[in-house]
C-alpha cells in the first residue's frame, strides 16, 4: 500500500504538537522545582532545597498522606465493590444489562462540578459532617464507574459456561467467583484499579466540595494557598516527584512487559 | 435396569417461548443414551435443567427416586461436558482436573493419583502442567472429560463435545467415549445432532424437535421404522412415497400393491413409506416401478444415483455406475419398506 | 448465572441515593421554593428559572460555549489525527507513547493550571530564557490551557477504538475498490463514531464547567457556568446555583443520548 506522505507528516507534527502542550506545562513546573529563586528570574541556580522543604511542609505533608489515603482505600473499595457489581451486571439480560450502564455512565459523563455539587447535597441532606468520610465517599462514587466499565468487557470475553463449570465440579457460588471468575478478568481489574487510583489523585473539583476548614487534600490545599497567595515551590517539588516517579514506573514496567514477552515466545 | 433419572411433563419457557413441552424421559443406569435434533431443539436446556443450572417451570424431575428440585447443582453427583469446554483459561491442564476434588478438600496424594489416572483415561499422560488455551481442540476436550470424570459423578452430560472437531478425530472419540463409559460404568447423556454419531454411539436415542420428544427407540427402531417423516428424512436421505395401507402385511404406491411387514394400521389408511438410499436396487426394465436415470454422483464408497419415476425423484445408494439415460427398474425386499402414518 | 444478579441491588441503591435523589433535589430547587439549606418547603415559583435572563449567567453561558466549543474543535482537529497515528504505530513500544500521554494527568491539576499561569505572566520562570508573555486574561491563553489540559482526553477514547477496529475491514474496502481516501471516509470514520462522541463528551463537558482554570487563566474576569455555580452555592445561594446546574445537566443529558445511541454501554468512555 502507498503511504499517503502528507497525511503521516501532518500526524507526525500534530503528535509532536500534542506532547508540547501537553508537556509544557510539566517542564515549567520541574523548572520552577529546581530554581534557586521564587522571586528573581535573572539568572538560573539549580538548588533541590524546595524538595528537602516538602518534608517541613506539615500541612502538605498530612494533605499528601490525605490524598495517598484516599486514593488507597477509594481504589480497593471500588475495585472490590465494582468487581461485584460488574459481575451482576454482566449477568442481567441484554436489555436491563443497558439501562444499568445508562445510570453507571452518568457519574462517568457527568461534570465534575455537577457531581460535586449533588454529592454535597446528598451529604448535606443527610447532615453529614465534611470531611475524610464524605470524600471517600466521594471518590469512591467516582472511581465505581471506571471500574465497572474496564471489568465489563473481560467477564464478556469469558466462555458463558465457565461459571456453571465451576458449580458443576463442586464449587458454591462464593468459590466460583473466587476461584474462577477472579483469575480470569484480573486484568480487567487491575487496569480499573490504575484508572482509579489516578482519577483519586488528581481530582480537585469534587473534593473542593467535600472540603471542611482545615481538611485538605493536595488539590484543595494548593487551590487554597492559591487564594491566599501562599504557593511556594515546595508543592511543585512535590509534583514533579509524582511525575518523575510514575514516568518511571510506566517505563519499568514497560520494560518488564517486553522481556516477558520476549521470554515466552 | 433401574431407572436413574426420570423426567415427567418437564416444561421450560424463555419469555414467551415454550423451550420444552411436556417431556417425559426416564434413563436408566449404566445407559448411554443420546439426545438427537436439530439446532435450538431444546437440547441442551434439558441438560442444564438435569445438572441444576436452570429451574424449570413444571414437571418432575428425580434422580434414584429423588426429586432433586431443591439441589444446588455443586452438590448433585452429575458432571457436565460443556458445548465449548469451558476450561478454566487461568489454570493448567493439572489444577483443571483437580478443580473438583480439591474444593472436596481431598488429600493431596489422592488427588495426584486420581487426576493421573484420569489422564491416563483420556491418554494425555505428561500434560499436568500444559497451559489448556495451547491445547488442540481434541485435546482440550479429552481434559474437560477428565474434569468431569475424576469426580466420579453418577451421571455425565455430554453437549456436543465432539461437535468442533474433524471428521477422524470424531470418529476415534466416539469409540474411545463409548470404551470410557463401559469402563467407567458411568450413565452418559450425550448431546448431538449428527445422527450418524448417535447411531454409532448410543445404547438409546432420544429424537427431538420444537422441544418435543418424537421418539425413543434404539439406533435400530429409530432407523428402521421412524415413526414419522421428520425423523426418517433427519435420520439420514430417504425416499418417503405416499401409499396406502390396504390391510396388514399389504401396501400400495406408485400404482402397485407390494408385501410388507407392517401391521396394525386401519384397513385403507393414508400412510407413507419410507425407503432407504441403500436399500434399493436398479434392475433391468421390468415390469415394477420403472424409472429414467438423471443423475449419478461419485461419493466415495458409492455411486449416488437419481431416477426419476413419473416426476419423483428416488435417490438410491449403489456400488454399481449406471449412465444417465438409462431407463431403469426399481427392486427392494418387502423387509426395506417402512411404513408410517401420514 | 441468574442467581448473580442479586449482586447490583447494593449498587443500584447507591446510585439511587447518590444520583437520582440530589438530581431530583436540583429539579426541585429549580422550579420551586425548596432549598436544602434551610426550608423543605415546597412551593411552585419560576423565580430562579428568572436567574436564566439574567446578564451574569448569559454572559457566562455565552463564555462556557464558547471556550468550551473552541477547544473542543481543536483537541477533535488535533486528537484525531494523533490517535489515529498511534493506532498505526508498528512499534513494541506503542502502548508506551500512548501511556506517556497518561503521565501529565498524575501531576495535579492545579500545578498544571499554575504553571501556565507563570506562562503567561510577564514575570515568570520563562524569563530565564528571555521569554515574556502578558496575556493572562485573554481568550488565546485560555484556549491554549483548555487544550493542554483536555487533549489526552479526546486522544485516548478514538485511540481506543481505532486500536481495536479489525484492519480487514480496511482491506476488505480497499478489495472492493475504494481508495485510501474513501476507506478512511466510509469505513474508518464511521466505526470510529463511538470513540469520537465519547472524546468530545470528555473534553466539551470538563471545558464548559472549568472553573479553576477560567479563575487563574482569566484573571478573575472571564466567569464560565463552573465559576457560576461555586460561586452561588458558596455564597449559600442554592436555588441559582441548582438552576444553573440544571442547565448543564440538560446539555450533559443530550449528550447522554448520543453516546446511548452510538455505544450502549458506553464501553467507549474509558
Ligand atoms: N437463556 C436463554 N434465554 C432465552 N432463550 C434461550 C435461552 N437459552 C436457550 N434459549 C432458547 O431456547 C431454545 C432452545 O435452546 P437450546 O440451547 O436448548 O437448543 P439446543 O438444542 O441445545 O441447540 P444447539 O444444537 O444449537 O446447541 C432456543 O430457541 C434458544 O434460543
Ligand atoms: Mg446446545
Amino acid at each position: 500500500m502507498k503511504k499517503n506522505l502528507y497525511g503521516s507528516t501532518l500526524q507526525v507534527v500534530l503528535t509532536i504538537f500534542t506532547f508540547a502542550i501537553v508537556y509544557l506545562p510539566i517542564l515549567v513546573i520541574i523548572l520552577i522545582s529546581i530554581h534557586g529563586s521564587q522571586y528573581n528570574y535573572d539568572s538560573f541556580k539549580l538548588t533541590f532545597r524546595w524538595y528537602q522543604e516538602i518534608i517541613n511542609d506539615q500541612q502538605l505533608v498530612d494533605a499528601i498522606i490525605v490524598t495517598l489515603q484516599i486514593a488507597l482505600l477509594a481504589t480497593t473499595i471500588s475495585t472490590i465493590l465494582g468487581t461485584a457489581f460488574a459481575i451482576g451486571i454482566h449477568s442481567l439480560k441484554k436489555k436491563n444489562r443497558v439501562r444499568m450502564m445508562v445510570l453507571n455512565n452518568v457519574p462517568v459523563v457527568n461534570p465534575d462540578i455537577v457531581t460535586g455539587i449533588m454529592l454535597f447535597i446528598i451529604f448535606r441532606f443527610f447532615r453529614m459532617t465534611f470531611g475524610f468520610p464524605t470524600m471517600l465517599l466521594a471518590h469512591i462514587f467516582f472511581t465505581l464507574p471506571f471500574v465497572i466499565l474496564s471489568v465489563l468487557p473481560k467477564l464478556k470475553q469469558l466462555d458463558p459456561n465457565l461459571f456453571d463449570a465451576a458449580l458443576d465440579l463442586g464449587a458454591t457460588k462464593f468459590q466460583a467467583i473466587v476461584r474462577v471468575i477472579i483469575p480470569s478478568i484480573k486484568i480487567g481489574m487491575i487496569a480499573g484499579a490504575l484508572i482509579a487510583f489516578t482519577m483519586s489523585i488528581d481530582d480537585f473539583i469534587i473534593s473542593y466540595f467535600m472540603k471542611q476548614g482545615e481538611f485538605h487534600n493536595v488539590s484543595t490545599l494548593i487551590y487554597s494557598r492559591l487564594a491566599k497567595r501562599q504557593i511556594s515551590p515546595t508543592v511543585f517539588a512535590y509534583n514533579s516527584l509524582v511525575v518523575v516517579l510514575t514516568m518511571g514506573l510506566m517505563i519499568l514496567f514497560n520494560r518488564s512487559n517486553q522481556t516477558q514477552k520476549k521470554v515466552r515466545g | 435396569m433401574k431407572k436413574l433419572i426420570e423426567i415427567e411433563g418437564l416444561t421450560k419457557s424463555f419469555d414467551d417461548t415454550l423451550v420444552l413441552k411436556s417431556i417425559n424421559l426416564y434413563i436408566r443406569e449404566n445407559e448411554f443414551i443420546t439426545l438427537l435434533g436439530p439446532s435450538g431443539c431444546g437440547k441442551t436446556t434439558l441438560l442444564r435443567i438435569l445438572a441444576g443450572f436452570e429451574s424449570k417451570d413444571a414437571g418432575i424431575v428425580k434422580f434414584d427416586g429423588n426429586i432433586i428440585d431443591d439441589i444446588p447443582p455443586h452438590e448433585r453427583p452429575i458432571n457436565t461436558v460443556f458445548q465449548k469446554y469451558a476450561l478454566f483459561p487461568h489454570l493448567d491442564v493439572y489444577n483443571n482436573i483437580a478443580f473438583g476434588l480439591k474444593l472436596k478438600k481431598m488429600p493431596k496424594d489422592d488427588i495426584e493419583k486420581a487426576v493421573k489416572e484420569a489422564l491416563k483415561l483420556v491418554k494425555l499422560e505428561g500434560f499436568e502442567s500444559r497451559n489448556v488455551k495451547t491445547l488442540s481442540g481434541g485435546q482440550q476436550q479429552r481434559v474437560a472429560i477428565a474434569r468431569a470424570v475424576v469426580n466420579k459423578p453418577r451421571l455425565l452430560l455430554l453437549d456436543e463435545p465432539l461437535a468442533a472437531l474433524d471428521l477422524k478425530l470424531r470418529q476415534d472419540m466416539q469409540y474411545e467415549l463409548k470404551e470410557m463409559q463401559r469402563a467407567l460404568g458411568i450413565t452418559f447423556v450425550f448431546v448431538t445432532h449428527d445422527q450418524e454419531e448417535a447411531l454409532t454411539m448410543s445404547d438409546t436415542v432420544v429424537v427431538m424437535n420444537q422441544g418435543e420428544i418424537l421418539q425413543i427407540g434404539t439406533p435400530q427402531d429409530i432407523y428402521n421404522e421412524p415413526k414419522n417423516k421428520f425423523i426418517a428424512s433427519f435420520i439420514g436421505e430417504s425416499n418417503i412415497i405416499p401409499g396406502i395401507m390396504l390391510k396388514d402385511y399389504l401396501v400400495k404406491f406408485e400404482g402397485y400393491e407390494f408385501e410388507c411387514v407392517d401391521k396394525g394400521f386401519d384397513d385403507n389408511a393414508e400412510i407413507e413409506v419410507v425407503l432407504r438410499p441403500e436399500d434399493i436396487e436398479l434392475k433391468p426394465v421390468n415390469g415394477g416401478i420403472n424409472g429414467v436415470v438423471t443423475d449419478i454422483i461419485f461419493k466415495g464408497v458409492h455411486y449416488e444415483i437419481i431416477v426419476d419415476v413419473n416426476g419423483r425423484e428416488y435417490i438410491i445408494h449403489s456400488t454399481d455406475p449406471q449412465l444417465v439415460g438409462n431407463k431403469v427398474s426399481l427392486s427392494f425386499d418387502k423387509e426395506d419398506i417402512h411404513v408410517m402414518l401420514r | 448465572m441468574k442467581s448473580l444478579r442479586r449482586l447490583i441491588y447494593p449498587y443500584i441503591a447507591w446510585l439511587t441515593v447518590l444520583i437520582i435523589i440530589p438530581f431530583l433535589f436540583i429539579v426541585l430547587a429549580t422550579i420551586s421554593t425548596f432549598h436544602i439549606f434551610n426550608s423543605y418547603t415546597f412551593r411552585f415559583t419560576f423565580d430562579s428559572l428568572r436567574f436564566l435572563t439574567d446578564p451574569i449567567f448569559l454572559n457566562a453561558f455565552k463564555n462556557s460555549i464558547k471556550f468550551a466549543g473552541i477547544t473542543t474543535v481543536i483537541c477533535l482537529a488535533v486528537g484525531y489525527p494523533v490517535a489515529y497515528f498511534f493506532a498505526n504505530i508498528k512499534s513494541k513500544n506503542k502502548t508506551l507513547y500512548v501511556a506517556l500521554l497518561i503521565v501529565p494527568i498524575w501531576s495535579n491539576m492545579i500545578v498544571r493550571i499554575i504553571a501556565w499561569e507563570n506562562v503567561f505572566k510577564p514575570v515568570s520562570i520563562l524569563n530565564l530564557f528571555n521569554l515574556s508573555f502578558d496575556m493572562i486574561g485573554s481568550d488565546i491563553a485560555i484556549i491554549i490551557a483548555m487544550v493542554s489540559m483536555y487533549l489526552p482526553f479526546m486522544i485516548f477514547p478514538i485511540y481506543a477504538v481505532l486500536d481495536k477496529m479489525d484492519h480487514g475491514y480496511i482491506e476488505a474496502s480497499r478489495d472492493l475498490g475504494a481508495n485510501s481516501f474513501q476507506s478512511f471516509y466510509k469505513v474508518t470514520l464511521p466505526l470510529s463514531l463511538g470513540g469520537i462522541v465519547s472524546g468530545i463528551i470528555m473534553t466539551l463537558l470538563p471545558a464548559m464547567t472549568a472553573f479553576a482554570l477560567p479563575e487563574r487563566i482569566g484573571g478573575g474576569t472571564t466567569i464560565l457556568l463552573g465559576n457560576l455555580i461555586e460561586k452561588e452555592i458558596f455564597r449559600g445561594s442554592f436555588s441559582t446555583a441548582a438552576t444553573v446546574s440544571f442547565v448543564v445537566m440538560i446539555v450533559m443529558l443530550g449528550f447522554f443520548m448520543l453516546i446511548v445511541r452510538f455505544d450502549k454501554e458506553g464501553e467507549t468512555l474509558l
